[in-house]
Formats: C-alpha cells, structure tokens, sequence
C-alpha cells in the first residue's frame, strides 16, 4: 500500500449566475456527474468528498431538488463524504466584522443538514474560497469551526506552505548580499525545511492557539486531472486516467520514502482537488470525461497500492505531521497565493469599481453596527454603567457570535419586525461578499462580471433602506428626507459627498467633478418598508436572487474601470485605471475637421462650493478653474456644476465660462448609466433610444452598435437628425429566469443652451485593455450601458448645460410612442 | 500536381548491452531510448490518435532490437530514467538555493520529461519498444527495414563476411519482427556493385545509397564528417542524368534503389544553416558539471561556452514551428522543381539518423510532428513507403559510393583505421577456415557461434568511426581488442580442442557479456 487519494471535487455557481449559464452547466455537468456517483459507489474502494458552494445549494433547493434527493440517496452508500464551508462562497476575510465567519458556517451547516442531514461535526473538512487564506482566515474560520464541532481541516495549495527556498552563499536566501551587497560566507540554511514530498501528508499547525490541519493541493493533479484535449493552441498534451494514475502513485512512492527517512511510518495522501465543472461544462463533452474519470476509478479500484479516502478520515485514521513552527514561521502570508498574483488585493484597494462595493459595504456595516450598538446599550444599561457597559457592548461587538447575540435581543425585547429584517439584512450583507466578482471580473479567462455585484447592491440598497427604517423606528426619529455625508468613503484620500434619500443613494466624487455611484429605487417603494422586506423575503427565502430586482432597484451609475482613462505609473506595468463615472465634461475646440480637448476637465480636481439642503431638494455646487494654452491664446475656463437632488430625480448644470472668446468650442457633458439590458434566458438583449422629434438639423451619432449579423467586430455606426434636440429616453429590456419581462426607462431631458449634436456611445468600451484577453476586455451596450455626450457650443465665452434625469424601472419598451428608435443592439 | 516525399529513419546503437555504463556504454542505448525513441513513438501514436498519418520508413540496427527487446536493458531503463529524474530535482533545489531560478525552472523541466518517459515507456509501451514499433507496423503507418547485423561498413567486407552481416540482419528482423524484411539499409549508405547480388539473395526488395550515388556530382559530404588533420580526397562523381526524384532497378537485376534527396538533407544536417543550429534550440554540447544536463542554448554556434545563455523551451518551440513550415513549403518547392522537370509523380527521399532527432537535436522530434501535420495539410505533398511504389521503373547502376565525407570509403577506411581493417579480415579468414574444418558437438557449436558473434561485433562500424574522428577513441579500441581478444580465445580453443574448465568457466561468462543474436 503506497497510500491513499483524496478527491475533492467542487462544484459551484455563484448567487445572480446567469440562467442560461446555470442550466447548461446543470446538462452538461451536473447532471452527468450524478450518474457517474451512482455507477462510482459500487466500487469498493470509492471514496469522494464533495463541495457544494453555498449558492450552488441555494439554487438546487429551489429549482433542482429531485437532484438533490438522488444525490441524497447516493450518500446513504457511505461512499461519499461532504466538505463544509461557508453559505455565500465569500471572500469573508474582506468583511468589517469577526462573527462573519461564524455567520457564515452556520448558515452553510443549516443548508447541508437540511438538503443532506449532514452536520457541521460530520463534515470531511472546510472548504476555504479559492483556497485563499491569511492567518486571520485559519484562525478566525478554526475558532468558527470549534463553535460548531467541525474539525477545522483544510484544503490549501501546496504553494502557500512550500518556499523552496535554501540558503548558500550568494543565493536568493543570502540576505547579507540582498540588503549590504556582500555575500555572507556563513549564508547556509541550518534549520529544516519542508522537502516538497511532505505535502503529500496532512499537515498539523495552529495560529492564536486554533489548532488545524491542512491538507496541500497539488496543482499538477488539477491540470492533468481530464487533461484530454488541447488548452491552447499547440498544446499536444493529453492525459490518460493510466497517466494520472502513474502520477499520483509516483509522488506517493516519493513521499513514503520521505517518510520513512524521518523513521515514521504514515501513509501520504495526494490530494485532488478541482472545479466539478471541468467534467462535463468546460470541454462540453459530458460522456468523454464521465468515461475518463470512471476509467480512472476503476484502475484505483484495481490497484492494490491506492485507495480513496475521506479527508477527515485520512486525518483520524493515519494521522499528521507537526508542521509547527517550521512552516507558520514564513507561511500563510495574506493574498499569497494564485489569487493573490492575478489581482485579488485589487479587491479592496486597487481597482477602482470593486472598491466602490467595499465602500458601499463598509458604509452598510457602519449603520449596522451604529443600530446594533443601540440595542446592546439599551438592554445592558440595567445591568452595567459607565465604563463596563461600553465594554461589555465592545466585547458583544467584537465576538463571533455577534450576529447571533443581537438578533437574540431583538428576538426577546421588540417586535417581531426588528429580528426578522436584521436577519435579512446580515443575509444580504454577507451575500455581497460572494468571490465571484472579486476575482472573476479580473481572470483573464472569464472576463468580466458585473452583474454578479449589481444585483447584490440593488439588494444591498433596499437593505440599507430597510436599515433606516428599524433605526428610525428604535430611536423615535423619522427618516432623514436626505442624509448628507462629506467624507473620504472610498478611502482614497479625498473627501466624497454622499446623498442618501428613500429613492436614490448618490455619491458625488471631486476628482473629475462627478457622479461615481448612483443607485435609484423605484417610487412606489419610497418609505414602503414592507414592501421591501416583502421583496427581500421572497428573493431571500430561497435566494432565487433573478434579474427582476432591477423591477426595484437598479444601479444606474456603477461603471467598469475604462482603459482610456488610465493613469501608468511605470512603462514595466502598474497602471490604475479609472472608472467612466457620469457627469464628466470636457471642453473640446474644432478646428481642421478635428476636435481637441482643451485642458483636462474631464480629470480635473474640483472644489466643493456648497452642500445645502432647501425644501424639496439638495444641492451640491462644485467649480473648478483652469488655465488652457490653445494656439498661444491663453484662456482661464470656470466650469461650475451644480447637483440637484430632488426625491425622484437628479438635475445637473454645469456652466462654463472662458475669459478669452475662442470660437469653435463646445461644452460636451458626459452623462452615462450602467444600468444594461439584460437576457439570461437566451442572451438575446435589448435596449434602445427614444426620440420625440421629427427630423431636423441636430444629428445624432449613435456608435459601436451591436450588429450580430456583420462580420468582423460586428459593430456598426448609424446617425438620425432630428429637428431639436431636447430629451431622448433610453430603455432597456429585463428577461429574468423567473419568467419576468419588463423594461426599464431613464429619461433625459435637456435645458439651458441648444445642443447642436450629440454623440453616443457604449459607457465604457475597454477595461484593462491589454491586460486580459480581447473578447473580454471589449465592452458594449449590452455589459457596460450608455453614454450620451451632448455639444452645446460655447457663445460669447459662455456656455450652460442642464439635464433632468429621471427613471421608471417598471415599464414597457413601447417603441411606437417614439417619433425615431435607434436600437444599440440590433435584432 | 502532387510530390511524394518518403520520410526515412534510420537507427541504430552499437551493442553496448553490459558494456560499461558511464560515460561511455550503455548510457548512449538509454539516452536514446528517453529522448529519441519513446517520445517518437509517443509523437507517432498521438498522430494515429488524431487520424493523422505519418507513414514513415524505420531502419533498425540488429544490436539495436536486441537490446531493446532485453529485459536487462528494459528493467536499466528505468533505473537510469529514476536517477535522471532524481538528478534534476536535486539540481532544481540546488539551482534555487543559489539565486538561479531560470536553471532551477530548466531542471524541473528535465524532471517532468523523464518522469513523462517513464510513464510513457512502462504504461504505453509496456516496456516493449519493439512491440510498438510492430503495432503501428500493423497499423501500415510504418515500414520497417533491417541493415547489417552489427552495422558494419558492407562495401570493405570480405564476401564471408558480408554473407553474415547481411544474413544475420535479416534473422535479427525475422526473430524480433516474425517476417521478413523487404528492404535493407546500407551502413552509412556504403555500396559497391554486386552488393545487390547478396541482397537478392537474402530475399531484399530495395535499398538506398547516396544522391550522388544516383545523379553523380559533388557528394554531400555533410554526414560523417572527419577531423580536418585527415586528408579526405573529395572526388566529383560524373553527371548520370539520373534523377533521386524516381527510384530505379538495379541494372539486369530485381532490386530496387533509392537516392537520398540532397535539399532536404542538407536542410536538416548543414552545419551551416541546418535547423538544428538555431540560436534557440538547446546546446547539445554544454552541460552542467553537477548532473550533465543541458540547460543552455546555442546561443552563437561560433561563441563559447561561457556565452551560452539559458535555454527557453518555449521560444525553441516557436521555433520548431517555423522551421517545420520551412521546410515542408521548401519540399513543396522541390516538388514542383521536380514537376518542371517532367516528373509526374516525383519522390523526394528524406533520409536521416533517427537519433538526430531529439538526442542530438533535442527539438527534432517536435519538428517532426509538426512537418508530419504539415504535410498532412499540404495539398502537394503525399506521404510513400516503399511498398506503394509502383514496379514499373527503369533500370540504371549507381556508382560506389557512401553518405560519408568525400562520397566514399574514407571515413572507414584511412590511415588511423588501416590496423583495423587488417585485424577485421584477418580474422574473418580465420573464421572461415576454423567454420570449413569444424567437428561437430554441442560444445564445438556453441563456442563457433560465440566465435562468429564476436567477429560480428568486431566489424562494427562505429568502431572504425570513432577511431577516424577521435571521438571516444579508448572506449573504441578498447571495445575493439575485447571483441578480438575474445574471438582469438574462441578460435584457439577451437583449433586445440582445449575446453578446460577455466575456459567453459569464460565461455559462460562471454556468452552473457555479448548475447548478441543469441538465437544464433
């Protein structure tokens, strides 16, 4: 006997997964692997220990669920074990709070007792997110296990315990030569390090006293795990279920004979860990691989050298080895491993959209705990005073079971509204942490996805509402019409103006003068807090989590990073790129068939004049000056912007002034929405722009529509005139998996100066162009929305420009009360 | 219009089975087997498994089967495959405890194609080179041929000689193969007229020799180069008006010959501009003094080996890629050269050794996928084997010639190997006088044969050839007075008919050391 095989396949799909995506992974995949379990655990010596992500669970519950019974029936041959981990698939560690971790395996440990009746003390081990992990993430998901009787036992890639690293004189490891520029003679490696044939056993360390063991993931076995076909073109590769076996049986001879040097007698483990989806849905040729992997079984089966086994199992029943303190002395470093390398620590502070989600969060986590500190006062003041009550309230606040405490006040002491929207809310707010768009909408491989952060904000939204409401409703307070904060939300060193009213949370950035983060609820749900913990209810009960919310909230402006508006900082690579964001302006001159770009407005800093709130209204004023050398004229340009924040609707004006008068200049605003159209039952979007004018001397250039049918990019220009150009409404077609078909409608209407052309175009066209793969990196209508540049010429050095933007996302796409239609998607 | 181009291979190892390990010896059966062999049939089953054919002709040596269908050589195998791979991880720790992560990368490199080797030798093959070759024989995407039992040099051979060099390969093929071979590969391309006759009499359908064999002209020259110390007299063979682009029958006799086609040799085997001295492909000569792995480029052909840098596979790759549509669109061009020509159906005979690829070019293998996918694409090109040539084909008589330098006999034949060759037929007349006046006896019999495998191994070509080029001249030699040493014992004890038991006790001990052709 040479040793044993742990299999661990993961199968998942996140929360707001497309359902054409969903359903053929669920034929190509899902299915398939059910009838491969069924034939595998006749075999004596199978053993497979599953992880089902959270959302993966959420959705079989409430759409597959004679699935979930067979596979049921399945675990009853003992052949199959079950992986535990956390409800939501999260990057957990990026979250404010402590109880997360707990929050998060107790709502898992619920979902698998009852879709499995398999507990938290059963499970085979914990699955950590893309197997990334820091030391705060063992400890904290160790000290969360422990509270739930889970053994805490990990699977992590071999890489983050593994520096093959060994000290000689003038070697990487010299850190004389490193740090002085000498070579230390006496550079040699005295203590012991981990041979690379050690990860082949279950590894024993601890953190903060939380004990764990870890099992490495190999990742040559994931790469040749179905390695039938080519993965790019020229790779002649191909691996046999023989080869893979050899493979596998090669490390375990390597790693017995290790051990047997150190004189222990323990059998190693190769741990196999993969995406479920790779069998079936990734080379969509399910019968191929069922054959291949059931090939592969059946030789494990034959061979009296190997045998599968359950992770917790291998770890009772053939033991570990004390890693402590060799490895935890350089290992487990945050963000280290292949997440780390492809961007991951861009999630929280280096790419500018992701950020926002934190920042929203964070902004989320603050009413949150300002609500939870009120109740824990409230009920401590009897018991406690002074300095103990603000500890004790500290100490319930930096507990891991803080959710669990709070929620038991509100259980005991208010009506029965308080537990359940806190419990909704802490769901929804754990849900945003999901790891799908933290990473994904960055792999080079899956491209972007930014509908999964969307949805999960226009839920976050009606949360934040719901949120205002139970605050309001404990402190006595009405709801503010119109909070106003000015602070450095993002974190990004400058002050923000942040606007949260009942219909629209908006937050205005100095940098460029603009709008980054607009959020608007639809009008009947103003102050309707039962109508919004119906609707979180229903979509949370079984987290259908399906594109109609954007029937309630909608993102209108939360745009992807644009690859035009990078700033690099060295030519080697460190580039950040800004997002579009909406009420930018330029100041462009034509001269020579050309337009130029006078200064940089567009980027520009701008002051921020007044915040002030009048009556049914606030009002935000920024200006910005700027000294412009155009043709050796010399000219300063003032451009004003005031913000109008009305309960349902946003005005903007911008005003420009130029003290020398240049002829041939336009003001040309930005207004953009991300608010897209969506088909996720036959990927066949709509959206279009409305016209009610005749023709007429304005032309309009509506660029880079999607036209399927031409060949090459597919893209096509088309232009209309229309006789004045004073409104256009922009409408989007939502086709939801749950059945539901509606349209959202944003209207702008245009004030001040006659306009003389507009422009239209996707709001963003790349993101990290160059930098992820072509297909990926180009945006259009249909995954960015829309920008609108308005030219309104400059007279006499002045110009002014006002748009009252307003929106209706509930209504129907009727083209005929449309004077003229351009369709940005062609059908 | 459409061009034949018959792709020919030839191999061979001299035996070397129990004939010291390192640096010299078996080593050279086992680099070959891991980089030439397995990894050419693992490229050609793959090209059968995606439907691609890739009909090639294969020669192989006689000491070459034997050894490889020996469990010794087998179960070796792997020892030396597990020390390789156990070389490069040492070497891959060692390369990254001294700050050089790109050797470090190169070793893992190494571990990975071993270790790949391994699998691939004992789950593909089962350990058996030769039931492969004979599977994708089977399949019809291969032709296997047989040469002279022990490579010897045929055309300055004695007929006695010659009988059991020509015999003797044709039972090697029958034994390992179960049928008879149809066609014969000369050594080194070594002919002279009425070495047919034996052939013909052997069974043999065809054979190849030289370009200038058939057209006439400078010879190549490009193989078997010699030391420039050696004075080689080049001649100029007279313009025939023949053509390697068809095959031929040998004047008044029923054998058919086939010219090696100059272009695309040269392509390959130029020392100065063949494929293989691309400054991207891995240095053959460069190795590290830990392990002896070859972790640099060639860099600058000219430059010295403190310049070499390290070797990238990838950038070899794109390489291989390049140079295979290189050389597949130039034979395109032969072909219609060829067509102007008035050939209708041209054959352009591609002939190399098959240790070229990978051992020495350690690319070479690659590049022959990627030619073979390329011809398979082409629309002019068409893969042959002997056995599709039609039989209607006119009659000529090619010169005396080789593929060596000077066109002939030199590289064999000069005044560093004059000794041997004198010792060589001394000892086949010996033979054959001891052969006439043999008793007969169970004892008797098995020491002539011993006798005859000793002589057989004595002619060996390869002897002569590193002798010639100064090349591991000592292992040469010294393989050389062995084999001798060992045939004078043989026949002394046959000539006095004293078997003491010292020489049974030798004898035994021989016949285990060079069990050559042991069903002799």
């Amino acid at each position: 006997m040479k040793g044993y095989i742990a299999f661990c396949p993961h199968f998942h799909q996140p929360h707001f997964q497309l359902y054409k995506t969903r359903e053929e992974a669920y034929l190509n995949s899902y299915q398939p692997w059910l009838k491969l379990l069924g034939e595998a655990v006749s075999l004596d010596k199978f053993f497979i220990n599953l992880h089902f992500s959270g959302p993966f669970l959420y959705w079989f519950r409430d759409q597959k669920q004679d699935y979930l019974k067979n596979l049921k029936n399945l675990l009853g041959s003992g052949k199959i074990g079950i992986v535990g981990g956390f409800a939501d698939e999260p990057f957990i560690q990026l979250s404010s709070r402590f109880d997360d971790y707990l929050y998060q395996l107790k709502e898992y440990d619920r979902l698998a007792h009852e879709l499995f009746g398999v507990t938290a003390p059963e499970w085979q081990g914990i699955h950590l997110v893309e197997r990334e992990c820091g030391e705060t993430l063992l400890a904290e998901t160790s000290r969360a296990a422990g509270l739930l009787g889970a053994k805490p036992i990990y699977y992590l890639d071999a890489e983050t315990f593994y520096l093959p690293h060994f000290a000689k004189p003038g070697g990487a490891a010299d850190f004389c030569l490193k740090h002085f520029g000498f070579k230390d003679p006496f550079s040699f490696t005295t203590i012991a390090h981990l041979p690379s044939e050690i990860m082949y056993f279950a590894l024993r360390d601890e953190i903060q006293g939380q004990e764990f063991t870890a099992v490495p993931v190999h990742t040559e076995y994931r790469y040749r795990l179905l390695k039938r076909n080519a993965f790019i073109p020229g790779d002649r590769i191909k691996v046999k279920p023989a080869h893979y076996l050899f493979y596998i049986k090669d490390a375990l001879e390597n790693a017995c004979n290790l051990a047997a040097q150190y004189g222990r007698e323990i059998k190693p483990v190769v741990l196999v860990f993969e995406d479920a989806e790779k069998m079936g849905q990734w080379s969509k040729d399910p019968q191929g691989d069922a054959d291949w992997l059931m090939e592969f079984f059946r030789l494990v089966e034959q061979d009296d050298e190997v045998s599968f086994i359950g992770l917790r199992d291998y770890v009772e029943k053939v033991g570990f080895l004390d890693t402590y303190p060799v490895s935890s002395s350089h290992s487990y470093p945050e963000w280290e491993n292949w997440t780390a390398k492809r961007g991951i620590r861009g999630v929280a502070f280096g790419d500018e959209r992701l950020r926002r989600v934190m920042s929203r969060l964070r902004l989320l986590e603050e009413a949150q705990e300002n609500f939870e500190k009120t109740v824990i006062e409230a009920h401590s003041a009897d018991q406690f005073a002074g300095a103990m009550q603000e500890m004790v309230t500290r100490s319930i606040l930096q507990s891991p079971e803080r959710f669990e405490m709070v929620q038991t006040l509100l259980t005991q002491n208010y009506e029965i509204m308080f537990s359940e929207y806190y419990a909704l809310i802490n769901r929804v707010r754990n849900l945003l942490y999901q790891e799908d768009p933290k990473w994904a909408s960055r792999h080079p491989c899956y491209g972007s996805s930014p509908y999964y952060d969307m949805q999960g904000l226009a839920y976050l939204e009606l949360s934040d509402r719901l949120l205002m409401h139970l605050q309001s409703h404990l402190s006595g307070k009405p709801v503010e019409p119109d909070a106003i904060l000015i602070k450095d939300w993002d974190f990004d060193g400058r002050d923000e103006i942040l606007i949260l009213n009942p219909q629209q949370t908006l937050a205005i950035d100095l940098e460029g003068g603009c709008v980054h983060y607009h959020h608007v609820l639809s009008a009947p749900l103003d102050g309707d807090h039962r109508h919004i913990a119906e609707i979180l209810r229903r979509d949370f009960k079984e987290i259908k989590a399906y594109h109609s919310v954007y029937r309630y909230s909608c993102p209108l402006v939360m745009t992807e990073t644009d690859s035009s508006m990078q700033t690099e900082f060295f030519p080697q690579g460190a580039r950040r790129e800004n997002c579009r964001n909406s009420l930018r302006c330029e100041l462009l001159h034509f001269s020579d068939g050309e337009y130029t770009s006078l200064g940089n407005l567009e980027q520009a800093s701008y002051n921020l004049d007044e915040v002030r709130t009048e009556l049914d209204h606030s009002r935000v004023s920024l200006s910005c000056e700027q000294t412009v050398i155009y043709k050796e004229i010399v000219c300063t340009v003032t451009i004003r912007k005031h913000f109008l924040i009305f309960a349902d609707r946003l005005q903007v004006i911008m005003k420009v002034n130029m003290d020398e008068k240049l002829a041939d200049c336009f003001l040309v605003p930005q207004i953009v929405t991300s608010a897209a159209p969506s088909d996720e039952v036959a990927f066949c979007p709509v959206a279009w722009l409305g016209f009610n004018a005749p023709p007429g001397n304005s032309s309009i250039t509506v660029q880079d529509i999607i036209a399927p049918e031409m060949e090459d990019a597919g893209l096509i220009d088309q232009q209309i005139d229309v006789s004045t150009l004073t409104a256009t409404d922009y409408i989007y077609l939502i086709n939801s998996g749950d059945g539901n078909r509606f349209a959202g409608r944003i209207s702008y209407q245009f004030l001040g100066d006659a306009i003389e052309k507009m422009e239209v175009q996707p709001a963003v066209k790349y993101y990290y162009k160059d930098l992820v793969f072509a297909e990926q990196s180009r945006l259009g209508y249909q995954s960015s929305g829309i920008m609108l540049q308005p030219f309104i010429p400059v007279q006499d050095g002045e110009a002014e420009f006002i748009v009252d933007i307003t929106w209706q996302l509930d209504c129907l796409d009727k083209e005929e009360e449309y004077q003229q239609v351009v369709q940005l998607i062609k059908r | 219009m459409n061009s034949n181009i018959m792709l020919v291979l030839h191999s061979h190892i001299p035996y070397v089975k129990r004939q010291g390990r390192w640096p010299f010896g078996e080593v050279w059966l086992f680099e070959a087997m891991a980089e030439t062999y397995v990894p050419f049939l693992q490229t050609w089953f793959r090209l059968q498994e995606e439907g691609i054919r890739a009909p090639v002709t294969l020669s192989f040596s006689p000491t070459l089967l034997d050894q490889l269908s020996s469990s010794y050589i087998q179960q070796e195998f792997v020892v030396y495959l597990r020390e390789r791979e156990k070389k490069a991880a040492e070497d891959e720790r060692y390369y990254l405890s001294v700050g050089e992560p790109q050797i470090a990368a190169l070793s893992a490199f190494y571990h990975r194609f071993y270790r790949d080797i391994r699998r691939d030798f004992l789950i593909e093959l089962d350990g058996d080179i030769i039931a492969a070759l004979k599977k994708l024989q089977g399949d019809g995407d291969v032709e296997i041929i047989t040469t002279a039992a022990s490579h010897a040099y045929l055309p300055l051979l004695d007929q006695s000689s010659l009988h059991h060099q020509i015999y003797w390969g044709k039972r090697a093929y029958e034994t390992h193969f179960g049928i008879s071979p149809e066609g014969f590969w000369l050594p080194e391309c070594g002919y002279y007229q009425g070495l047919e006759d034996l052939l013909i009499a052997n069974g043999f359908k065809y054979f190849y020799v030289d370009s200038h064999a058939v057209e006439g002209g400078q010879p190549l020259g490009d193989f078997s180069r010699v030391s420039a110390e050696l004075e080689c007299d080049c001649e100029t063979f007279a313009n025939t008006g023949l053509s390697t682009y068809r095959p031929y029958r040998i004047k008044g006799k029923d054998i058919m010959v086939l010219g090696r086609n100059a272009m695309v040799s040269q392509q390959v085997w130029s020392a100065d501009y063949g494929y293989p001295g691309d400054e991207n492909y891995r240095e053959f000569h460069k190795k590290s003094s830990r392990s002896g792995f070859k972790y640099w480029k060639v860099t600058d052909r000219q430059g010295s080996f403190d310049k070499k840098l390290p070797y990238d596979p990838e950038k070899a790759m794109l390489k291989v890629r390049q140079h295979a549509q290189h050389f597949v669109k130039g034979v395109e061009n032969t072909g219609h050269e060829a067509h102007k020509l008035g050939f209708s159906q041209p054959i352009i005979v591609a002939c190399y050794d098959t240790e070229l690829f990978g051992h020495w070019w350690w690319e070479g293998v690659s590049w022959l996928d990627e030619v073979v996918r390329g011809i398979n694409k082409s629309s002019h090109l068409s893969f042959i084997l002997p056995a599709d040539i039609s039989p209607e084909m006119p009659e000529a008589q090619v010169f005396e010639s080789s593929w060596g330098m000077g066109g002939k006999h030199y590289v064999w034949d000069n005044k560093e190997t004059t000794w041997m060759w004198e010792i060589i037929k001394r000892a086949s007349s010996e033979y054959e006088e001891i052969f006439k006046n043999r008793i007969s006896g169970d004892l008797q019999e098995k020491v002539l044969a011993q006798a005859l495998r000793e002589l057989i191994l004595l002619e060996s070509s390869d002897w002569l050839f590193m002798v010639t080029n100064n090349l591991t001249r000592d292992y040469a030699m010294k393989r050389f007075f062995e084999h001798y040493a060992k045939f004078l014992r043989l026949t002394n004890a046959l000539r006095d008919g004293n078997y003491s038991n010292d020489f049974l006790s030798w004898l035994e001990n021989v016949q285990m050391e060079d069990d050559f052709l042991s069903y002799m």
